[in-house]
């Protein structure tokens, strides 16, 4: 028993001993050692072939500790820094030499592009993101019609935090239509499929000084990895009904005289894509929705059965339009930013093996045949509106 | 004149003995130790000019304490008997909740200067021949000066004396000592504590109470799970806050972290420092709460919860994060209360573990608390032997009583049927108006 | 003799197949390296030819229900031959011993603990899995069927959780690539997860008298679990990552760095870590186990024990020198490893199976010398 015991103390005091001189506390962080970056945004740099890397961080105040106080997000104002360099790499090394803490990417919201930059080709500087297991995939990215420092030194009178901001409202974004929030790997993805045209949301920062507002202004399209064209915002809706999944969105109808907004509760697109003899393909959407009224201009002379009729058929040719709309935008732009050709990889490998070569004539040639059928169960509170009670008399 | 004289060579011992004296338990006793130990135990020593020997006569009569509700262990629903100091008394209470010729009391006697009665009590026919043999032999050849307590024995006769997690279990209660009796195990009552032992004891056995049996079988399966999870918290708690506030800061949701960062401000240690400190700080509170009267202790476990914790976080000492973990912590250690000194032990390893490299180290602690359980054997039983096959339906959970119709088999040996398969009927059976049977 | 003398039921032996299975699928880089998104064919193509190869272990496991597979050399070849083909088996045991150490330093590497030397992680792993290694396999085994059922869940878990991003059509385009790729796929599959098995061949000892049809449902069974896992696991895999899969280390991370589901447990990768690294930690352990076993049935003692700790020192310290970066592990993993394995877990079973066969082995067991083996 003595000799077990003297033994089992002799290990014991090795592998203390080991710990203390092992420690693995190299890759011990405290919380409050770290700026947390809360928004990152790169721009071409005044000098070419550099760019300029802004970053965003919450200063996180020393307010009182202890209880009582809870310190809300009114107390965090933002930290604005930036670095000039050749690389993401170079810069970041700037911004972490001029900065007492060290920079925190795990809670970063958003990655942003100034136009200029993403006119030139950002593929390269998406390679330090998707190598360090620091930066996260599923971040979203955006282009910023400007600067991409602005969007991080906008005072945003809903938040301090801008990149807080632009996280969430994404965030609520994706909530309607998928499309509309591109995370990096969403992004890699329609990069990685050859032909397929990534398209990123815009972001435009508006009004002065304290009262600045950021808004989505539309979408951008790229070819391969360097921005070709945009889409507005009444663009951007063709693009997103026409893959589906859509909730909650409201469009509004009308026939000349009589308006109505119909809110969509649920969108749905089925996609078919079919190789003609000639060498061409057929594409057929096939979308159903289901959609409820949620405001009614006009519309005197209708009676509720064949006013819901006349609704679905305006419904049906609105959404045939906005599709077809965006899409004569993107063959003038010569941008798969529907993901045919992937539909086309999928289905029918080998032919889309020849097809590659000549991908742009095959695309402005689809034939795009669209079905829609909508159907509205259900009008909310009241049946007839105001002005067609007039005519009920 | 009596009828039947007795022989003429009798000792006068004998004839006092079986015809005169009217006391139980007369002892002809022939050497001086004997009558010694007769005396101190309490006995009358009776010696006759004349004879070779004394007569040794039962006339215990001490104070002891009433059966009253046992301190260490409150139910709320159950019998409230618990053990007092003399060993007589224990047996008795325990013979009285079976009644059964198999239960067998064997009387030893331990300890050269205090010479302390123990008993052994199993059933025969039911416990394991083996396990009996190992305790008795161990028991018997215990060469100690002195036994005051269940403690001293327990410590010489387990299997792993520096395992965190003990290997004998004990209780102050007659009816949790019965019922670990009927499921094969063997007691040993010590004279002069109520606290009896219980042996083998596995895992799953930290995690069942009394009363577990007596409440619903659904409600205690919850709670039971609750124990389980209750456990995992207290050992585990502060390693994972040290490891997420200190390398893994991804795992916490923004704004949390933003609130954790401005609390971690202030304060001047790091996460781990902070941990110890206040584990520290809770087993000293815990332990004055223990030894203080009765009337102070209240006032002080007041105080030291609320206020001194309020006002550590406001001086700025630790930050208010790691007290909300330390208090889940303790509350939690409470569900499972033969654990707790398990817990505290492993609740510092998993911290050092923490803080030396985060998660990881914290996943392969656990592991190493696995490895460890797997390998326990309690007189030969392993461990964790509960969890194996037919078992488990007193493990996790708590099956009702009328389906677990087999002891545990880790245990038991030889008759191992409780009773027959039975399963309640859906529909009550209600006898018709009349009488008869539907 | 018997080395270890612990005994494990069938049922736990079956859990333990599963769940070493199992633990390859944390490591699908190299099986979707050259296949890419459509590397769940090969995997499927597997599932059938393996059967013949898992029948080829089990009847060896049979024929000689006492013996560890060193002792089987002995026996079928003569004891020289045999013993020579036994060190060449150390050495297999030895370097796949190493080889899944490295995987688990590097995992822990990228995920946790990205400034600490590679070393750290390992020696913690090494001093957990000697530890258990030295109180023999029933501490693996009690524990296999709980961490086969938390695999499960946690992969369960992980496709619910990923749903909503899953998109099927990826897994499409079949067949589009030059069919020696499949081939080779096909060749990896079987030795790197499937041929790994062999080494159980040295647990037999251990195992509690089986029938025939009892082995043979242990055995499929437990290959059928953990073949499913990971053929769901590189589903999953494939369908969320769609083409970008080949181009990361650890796919099915990245897979589980995406989920969301709302603010709170969007980050929760770290957990399924931990999961991952405690299931390679087994994994570990029974190679571990079975080095020990081998090299004490090779210098004929029974104090395993104590060679438990040699063996592992030894392990941790061969394990860094045999690649000089993960780059060079995961091209030899899909070039040079399958074709070095392929002798160890394909041609030398089967070929001790012809010879024992053909030398009417085993032969039958008298009393006196079953005496002698207990």
């Amino acid at each position: 028993m003595h000799a077990h015991l003297k033994r089992m103390v002799t290990i014991f005091l090795l592998l203390s001993m080991l710990i203390v001189f092992l420690t693995g506390c190299w890759d011990s962080r405290t919380i409050e050692d770290q700026l947390i970056l809360t928004g990152i945004a790169l721009d071409v740099a005044d000098d070419p072939g550099k760019i300029s890397v802004t970053a965003q961080a919450a200063n996180i105040q020393q307010g009182k500790a202890g209880s009582g106080e809870t310190g809300g997000e009114g107390s965090n104002e933002s930290i604005v820094m930036k670095a000039t360099g050749d690389s993401l790499t170079a810069c970041l090394t700037e911004l972490d030499r001029d900065s007492s803490q060290k920079l925190l990417f795990h809670h970063n919201q958003i990655r942003l592009f100034g136009i200029e930059l993403a006119e030139q080709g950002i593929k390269k500087h998406l390679d330090l993101i998707m190598r360090d297991q620091k930066a996260r995939l599923e971040v979203p990215i955006a282009i910023v019609d400007g600067r991409g420092e602005e969007a991080l030194t906008a005072k945003l009178s809903e938040m301090p935090l801008s990149g807080l901001f632009l996280g969430n409202n994404f965030e609520a974004q994706s909530a309607i239509s998928p499309q509309y929030r591109v995370r990096l790997i969403d992004f890699v993805q329609r990069l990685l499929d050859g032909t397929a045209a990534p398209v990123i949301p815009i972001i435009k920062v508006t009004g002065e000084d304290d009262k600045q507002e950021i808004k989505m202004a539309g979408m951008a399209v790229f070819h391969d990895d360097q921005m070709i064209g945009r889409l507005t915002n009444e663009e951007t809706v063709g693009y997103i009904l026409s893959f589906g999944n859509v909730k909650k969105y409201n469009i509004v109808v009308s026939d000349g005289q009589n308006q109505a907004g119909l809110h969509i509760a649920t969108l749905d697109c089925k996609r078919e894509v079919t190789l003609r003899q000639d060498g061409g393909i057929q594409v057929s959407l096939t979308i159903t929705s289901v959609v409820s009224v949620s405001e009614l201009h006009g519309f005197k002379e209708m009676k509720p059965p064949e006013l819901l009729k006349y609704l679905e058929n305006l419904a049906q040719e609105e959404i045939k339009n906005e599709i077809t709309d965006c899409f004569s935008v993107a063959q003038t732009l010569d941008a798969d930013i529907f993901g045919f050709c992937t539909m086309v990889s999928k289905k029918y490998p080998k032919q889309w093996n020849e097809m590659k070569e000549r991908w742009s004539e095959v695309f402005s040639d689809i034939d795009l045949s669209i079905q829609v059928k909508v159907r509205i169960p259900e009008t909310g509170q009241i049946v007839q509106s105001l002005e067609m009670e007039e005519n009920m008399k | 004149m009596k009828s039947n004289r007795l022989p003429l060579e009798t000792d006068l011992l004998d004839v006092l003995e079986q015809e005169v004296l009217c006391a139980s338990c007369a002892k002809n006793a022939a050497s001086i130790p004997e009558l010694a130990t007769g005396c101190l135990s309490g006995d009358t020593v009776l010696l006759v000019d004349g004879c070779a020997g004394g007569l040794v006569i039962n006339s215990k009569g001490w104070e002891k304490r009433a059966v009253s509700e046992p301190q260490s262990e409150s139910v709320v629903r159950g019998p409230r008997e618990g053990f007092t100091e003399n060993l007589r008394t224990n047996t008795s209470l325990i013979r009285r909740k079976i009644r059964n010729g198999q239960l067998k009391v064997e009387q030893m006697t331990v300890g050269r200067k205090t010479q302390t009665g123990v008993c052994l009590m199993y059933l025969d026919g039911v416990a394991n021949p083996k396990v009996v043999e190992t305790i008795k032999y161990r028991v018997g050849k215990l060469d100690v000066e002195s036994v005051l307590e269940t403690g001293y024995i327990e410590e010489y006769i387990e299997d792993a004396p520096f395992s965190p997690f003990g290997t004998i279990g004990y209780s102050e209660k007659p009816d949790v000592v019965a019922a670990k009796i009927l499921e094969g195990r063997v007691a040993v009552v010590v004279d002069g504590t109520p606290f009896v032992l219980t042996a083998p004891m596995l895992f799953a056995e930290s995690f069942q109470t009394a009363e577990d049996y007596y409440a619903r079988s659904l409600y205690s399966s919850l709670i039971r799970i609750l124990r389980f999870i209750a456990f995992m918290i207290t050992v585990f708690a502060p390693a994972v806050y040290i490891a997420l506030v200190s390398f893994q800061h991804e795992l916490i949701p923004t704004t949390l972290l933003f609130s954790f960062a401005k609390a971690r401000e202030g304060t001047p240690f790091p996460a781990f420092i902070e941990a110890v400190i206040m584990v520290f700080a809770f087993e000293i509170l815990r332990e004055a709460g223990v030894r203080l009267p009765r009337p102070v202790g209240q006032a002080i476990s007041i105080v030291g919860a609320l206020i001194m914790g309020d006002a550590a976080v406001s001086a700025g000492i630790v930050g208010a994060p790691m007290v909300i973990v330390i208090a889940i912590t303790a509350v939690a250690g409470f569900l499972v209360p033969a654990l707790n000194d398990a817990g505290s032990m492993l609740r510092i390893v998993m911290m050092v573990m923490a803080a030396f490299i985060g998660f990881y180290g914290v996943a392969f602690g656990f592991l190493g608390m696995l490895v460890h359980l797997a390998t326990l054997e309690s007189f030969g039983v392993p461990y964790l032997g509960d969890f194996d096959g037919d078992d488990t339906k007193d493990t996790w959970i708590r099956m009702p009583l009328w389906s677990m119709t087999k002891r545990p088999k880790s245990i038991a040996r030889g008759d191992t049927t409780r009773g027959q398969r039975f399963i309640p009927p859906l529909r009550p059976h209600v006898p018709d108006e009349e009488g008869e049977e539907p | 003799m018997k080395i270890d003398k612990s005994q494990i039921s069938g049922k736990q032996f079956m859990f333990m197949v599963a769940f070493f299975l199992q633990s390859s699928a944390l490591l699908t880089s190299f099986l979707a390296g050259i296949t890419k998104n459509e590397a769940w064919i090969p995997v499927v193509i597997d599932i059938v030819l393996c059967i013949p190869l898992i029948f080829l272990y089990r009847t060896l496991m049979v024929m000689f229900p006492e013996k560890n597979f060193l002792q089987v050399l002995d026996e079928v070849y003569g004891p020289v031959v045999g013993k020579i083909i036994g060190i060449s088996y150390v050495w297999f045991f030895i370097t796949l011993a190493a080889v899944n150490l490295i995987d688990i330093g590097d995992f822990a590497k990228i995920t946790f603990t990205t400034e600490t030397p590679r070393m750290v992680p390992t020696l913690i792993c090494v001093l957990v899995t000697v530890w258990a290694v030295r109180h023999g396999i029933k501490v693996i085994s009690r524990y296999s069927k709980l961490f086969t059922i938390i695999e499960f869940i946690i992969v369960g878990v992980s496709i619910v959780l990923l749903f909503n991003q899953m998109d099927f059509t990826n897994l499409l385009p079949v067949f589009t690539q030059p069919a020696i790729k499949y081939v080779q796929s096909v060749h990896i599959i079987a030795t790197i997860p499937c041929g790994e098995l062999v080494i159980f061949l040295m647990v037999t000892p251990c195992m509690k008298k089986l029938t025939p049809r009892e082995s043979t449902k242990y055995w499929f069974g437990g290959v059928a679990m953990g073949m499913i896992v990971l053929l769901v696991v590189l589903l999953r895999d494939i369908a969320v990552l769609g083409k970008a899969l080949h181009l990361f280390t650890l796919p099915g991370l990245v897979a589980l760095r995406l989920v969301n589901l709302g603010e709170a447990l969007s980050r929760m990768e770290i957990i399924f870590a931990v999961a991952l690294a405690m299931l390679l930690f087994f994994k570990i352990t029974v190679l571990c186990y079975v080095s020990t076993i081998a090299v004490a049935q090779l210098f004929g003692t029974t104090q395993y024990k104590r060679l438990a700790v040699i063996v592992g020192i030894l392990i941790m310290a061969y394990a860094p020198t045999l690649y000089p970066s993960s780059v060079e592990h995961g091209i030899s993993a899909q070039t040079i490893v399958p074709f070095i394995w392929t002798p160890f877990q394909i041609l030398l079973p089967l070929l001790t199976y012809i010879l024992a066969k053909i030398r009417k082995l085993p032969k039958a067991i008298t009393p006196a010398v079953k005496k002698q083996e207990v």
